[in-house]
Formats: C-alpha cells, sequence, structure tokens
C-alpha cells in the first residue's frame, strides 16, 4: 500500500514568491529584446559561418555562453545618466590547432570577416579576447570570441580563447591562448538547477546553435532568478563604478549556496545567506570561488580590493535585507519600499502594478476568484474549483 | 428561480463562506437589520481589515472599514470611492447591481476584498484602477436608515 507520508508534501506557498517572480520578469530581457538579441546572434554567426568565406575552411560552430545561455540574463537600464549594458556573448569554435595557430591570428581573421560587412564594421571595438560589436540605441552589445577546440580536452568540449594578457605578445602559439569551458560551466549550473542540460558535444561541422528561448519567471527554475536578482541589486550598486563583480562570481557563489529550494524568497535568502557566511569565514582574506571547470581559477581573485570589499558589504547587506523583506508587515506601502531598497524602485512598482493590473483584468474577464474565509484569487477558468468561486462583476446583474 | 434571500439566508451563507465572522441582529431594529463583523484580507502581501457590513432587507449593504481606518486624504485629495459617510462605494445606487436576491456572502464581500486591494495600491501610486463608479455624495445621499449607521 502507498503510504502517504512517503510522499513529500509540496511546500507552503510563500507570500512573496509571486511578487519576486513579477520582479524578474520586470528585471529581464523583454521579450523584444530578447528576441532582437537573438535575431543579431543568429545573423552574425551565420555571417561568419557562411559558406565559402574567410572562416568557412575552419568550420566555425558558433554557440552563445554566459548569462544568455544559462538564462540568467538582466534587463539593461539608464539610471542618472549611466547606462547598464546587456551583453550577449558568441563563441566561434574553428577547426584550428593552437599549437601551430597564434590567437593573434585567428582573432585577425575573424575581425577581417566582421569587416567585411559594412554594418559590422562600423559597430566594431576591438576589445582584449573578444570582438564587440555596439548597439547603443538597444543598450546591447555582443561579443565575438574566436575560439578552437581545445586539444587536452578528449570530448572536444572545452575551448581556448585569446589570452588579452598575453596574445599580442611574442609568444608560441599555444601559450597565446587560455583555457575556457563555458558549456561545461552551463552544464554544472544546470544540475545546481536540478535541470540537466545536454553537453553541446562537437559536431565538427559549420553551424550556429541557436540561443535558449526567453522563459516567464513562473516557469523558470528558482536558481536562475535568484541569479537574476542579486545581479540586479549588484548593477544598482555598483552605478557609475568602473569595475564591477563579474556575473560568473555571482552565478558560481549562488550555485554553491543554492540548495534545491522551491520556494523563491526562501532560496533566496538561503543563498544570500550562504554567500555572507563564505565571504565572513574567509575575510580579512577573500573567499575562495573555485571555477568548477577549471579549479586552478578562482573567480575571486578577479576584482580589485575595493570591488571585492564593496561586493562584500552588498551580499552583507542583501542577507539583512531579504530577511526583513520576508517578514515585512503585510500591505504594499510596507513591502514595497523594502524590496525597492535593493531592487530599485523602477521593478518593484512594476511588479505590483502588474498585479494590479492580473487583477483588474481577471476582475474583468470574470476569472477573479474569491476564496472560502477570505481572499482573491484569480482563476485559470471561469467556474468555481478548489473552494474558489468566480466574482461576478457589480457591472451586470443575473437577473437583468 | 430567483427569490428574495432573507436576512437568516443571507446570515447562513455569510457564516458558511466566513466561518469566523461574527454576525447579529441589533435588538433595537426587531430582527430587520444584520450586522457581519469580520476579517477580510486579499492576500497574504496585503493587509487586513476589519469590516462591518450592515443590510437591511431590500437595501444595498453598507461596508465600513472598522480597522486600520482608511486614510480620508492622499495624494492631495479625498480617497475615491469612499461614500460621504465613509462607507465603501462598490456599485453604483442608480444601476440596481445588487438585488436582494444576491448573496451578501458572494457579492459584497468579494467586492469589498477588490474595493479594498485597489484602494491599498492607491495608496502608493494615485492611481485607481479599480471601478470608477462615482461615490455618494452628502447632497445625493438618501433618506437616513436607521440601524445602517457605522456602529460605534
Amino acid at each position: 500500500m502507498f503510504n502517504d507520508a512517503k510522499w513529500p508534501k509540496a511546500p507552503a506557498p510563500e507570500p512573496l514568491d509571486d511578487l519576486l517572480n513579477r520582479i524578474v520578469d520586470a528585471i529581464q530581457l523583454t521579450a523584444e529584446q530578447h528576441n532582437r538579441a537573438a535575431r543579431l546572434y543568429t545573423e552574425i554567426g551565420r555571417w561568419l559561418a557562411a559558406p565559402g568565406t574567410l572562416l568557412a575552411p575552419f568550420s566555425p560552430e558558433i554557440f552563445p555562453q554566459g548569462s544568455m545561455l544559462l538564462r540568467t540574463t538582466v534587463r539593461p537600464m539608464s539610471v542618472e545618466g549611466e547606462d547598464i549594458e546587456f551583453d550577449l556573448d558568441l563563441v566561434g569554435r574553428h577547426k584550428i590547432d593552437p599549437n601551430v595557430t597564434h590567437a593573434g591570428k585567428l582573432y585577425a581573421m575573424v575581425k577581417q570577416r566582421l569587416e567585411e560587412n559594412p554594418d559590422y564594421k562600423g559597430r566594431l571595438e576591438a576589445k582584449g579576447r573578444c570582438l564587440r560589436l555596439n548597439y547603443p540605441d538597444d543598450l546591447f552589445h555582443l561579443d565575438v570570441i574566436p575560439a578552437c577546440a581545445d586539444p587536452a580536452d578528449a570530448q572536444g568540449v572545452a575551448i581556448l580563447i585569446p589570452d588579452k594578457d598575453k596574445w599580442t605578445q611574442q609568444q608560441t602559439a599555444r601559450s597565446s591562448y587560455k583555457e575556457s569551458d563555458p558549456l561545461r560551466y552551463a552544464d554544472w549550473f544546470e544540475q545546481n538547477t536540478e535541470v540537466r542540460l545536454r553537453l553541446v558535444e562537437k559536431s565538427g561541422s559549420a553551424s550556429v546553435a541557436p540561443v535558449p528561448p526567453r522563459e516567464p519567471a513562473t516557469l523558470k527554475a528558482p536558481l536562475r532568478k535568484i541569479v537574476q536578482l542579486i545581479k540586479r541589486a549588484r548593477d544598482l550598486d555598483f552605478i557609475g563604478d568602473a569595475e564591477i563583480p563579474s556575473s560568473i562570481l555571482i552565478t558560481t557563489m549562488a550555485s554553491r549556496a543554492y540548495r534545491g529550494e522551491e520556494n523563491l524568497a526562501e532560496g533566496l535568502e538561503n543563498v544570500l545567506k550562504g554567500m555572507n557566511s563564505a565571504i565572513k569565514s574567509a575575510s580579512p582574506g577573500r573567499v575562495v570561488v573555485a571555477n568548477p571547470t577549471n579549479p586552478q581559477e578562482d573567480f575571486a581573485r578577479a576584482p580589485s580590493q575595493a570591488c571585492y570589499d564593496k561586493f562584500a558589504k552588498l551580499i552583507e547587506r542583501m542577507s539583512v535585507w531579504i530577511t526583513k523583506a520576508r517578514k515585512a508587515p503585510p500591505g504594499r506601502r510596507n513591502i514595497e519600499p523594502v524590496l525597492a531598497e535593493l531592487l530599485g524602485k523602477s521593478a518593484v512598482a512594476k511588479a505590483f502594478n502588474s498585479l494590479e493590473k492580473a487583477v483588474k483584468a481577471a476582475s474583468d474577464g470574470g476569472l477573479l476568484g474569491s476564496i472560502a474565509g477570505g481572499g482573491l484569487t484569480i482563476l485559470t477558468e471561469s467556474k468555481a474549483s478548489g473552494g474558489a468561486q468566480p466574482v461576478r462583476s457589480s457591472d451586470f446583474h443575473l437577473n437583468d | 428561480m430567483h427569490t428574495t434571500l432573507s436576512l437568516v439566508q443571507q446570515q447562513r451563507i455569510i457564516a458558511n463562506r466566513y466561518p469566523k465572522a461574527k454576525i447579529w441582529f441589533p435588538k433595537k431594529h426587531r430582527g430587520e437589520v444584520l450586522w457581519a463583523d469580520l476579517k477580510l484580507q486579499v492576500s497574504p502581501i496585503y493587509e487586513a481589515y476589519r469590516v462591518l457590513i450592515g443590510y437591511k432587507l431590500g437595501v444595498q449593504p453598507k461596508v465600513f472599514v472598522d480597522s486600520p481606518e482608511p486614510v480620508k486624504q492622499a495624494h492631495g485629495i479625498r480617497t475615491p470611492h469612499l461614500n460621504y459617510d465613509d462607507s465603501l462605494c462598490l456599485y453604483d445606487p442608480g444601476k440596481g447591481q445588487w438585488a436582494d436576491t444576491d448573496a451578501i456572502a458572494h457579492t459584497t464581500m468579494p467586492w469589498t476584498l477588490r474595493w479594498l486591494f485597489h484602494y491599498e495600491n492607491w495608496l502608493v501610486t494615485g492611481v485607481w484602477l479599480g471601478d470608477t463608479i462615482a461615490p455618494v455624495t452628502k447632497d445625493d445621499a438618501p433618506p437616513s436608515l436607521p440601524g445602517l449607521e457605522k456602529p460605534q
């Protein structure tokens, strides 16, 4: 016989979760921004991989990396005259031998291919390890990262990319590259969200992998949303600063602190407390945040001391703040200001306004439900279910 | 099909739907008036209010928010959709939006919840997204209805 006690009970719905989901919807890329970025990515990818062109002999395989692949994007914004841009990383993996071909040569070829397109040429900015295409009107830039497969990886998943500190100097071909493993990192991150992503294995032929679709917050794994919320707080806290703590530092720390919580608010609190105590116990030194795909690399080494200290303070403030937010007395006037302290007034106001509009639309459409004992809910069908009963509009009368 | 619901029928439906509601019939009005005293909260992130609902057969129920008392003035204006006597403006009296065949528990109470929800948002935003029925002013006030004044 089945024993009910064996089945885990669904966690009680967390009051703040609906609101936090709405905040995530207000801070992640809009569908329009996402579609535009995905279209530009595809066009540029096809340009680089086009048959019969400069790079074609090296069978470029194009795939996204970073927040677009991890689905942890944060919407660009302008605050007090400062722009926070959104970036999309495009990796072009080429069939070349890194022991023979210097990174500078690969970089120059990719640059040349981009310059063959007058539109790209006008947008091109040569950066240390990548070629940036700027779309200032969209507060967006796309980084093209020239890469090749790392021969040391038998599976052919890891890549080598130009080492920005070395490749311009006279070096042997191999030492002009550094290791990177964005797909295994994405896979590791996926495992932490408890949904596995298939490794994109080397296909060996020119191809353009699609950008993952945009998901509404309600369908998104909590860890992704936690990362998005912390990244938004970081963007606001570091606005106008020359240096900000990297997204990969935040993403890796958050993934390690996440324990699979289903409730977003609870997960966010546990992650922030976990990050804070990791930082605290390493103090006065720095926390070690090893790259899961390359333990030699410590993401926490990268920021300057000032940037690291400010980041540590932000995480400490956030870990106090989330507890305060979860315990805030009910009422929009009580909860909104607390959430806005670290997530920004505009996103939090948008979240409440979207809730109000959803209730209004449900009411107008006969989908507002009243719950026995009190409370309103949005119904999926205009009939009673689970103790909720549709609320009749006050504007028409059944007896008329 | 649709018959007038007696006060006792209204009481039963309220008690069934809102078991914690306190319901009484003031002696002074010889059982012609019903009062319900209950807590209404839209959702855990919105405030809980103590609401008093007075009903006399054939007259649209009167709803008062007792505590926390609604703010009377904000954004430089009087709170919209609050009638002259501080009862909530839930329906247009001219349109017959409520009839004595309606169960208070199924109409007035969810409408009150909806009012409270838009009111709380209005306090922050200054924009009233709810129904925009003009509140009753002192000049259009119907003759006073004994028994439906807000209990002290």
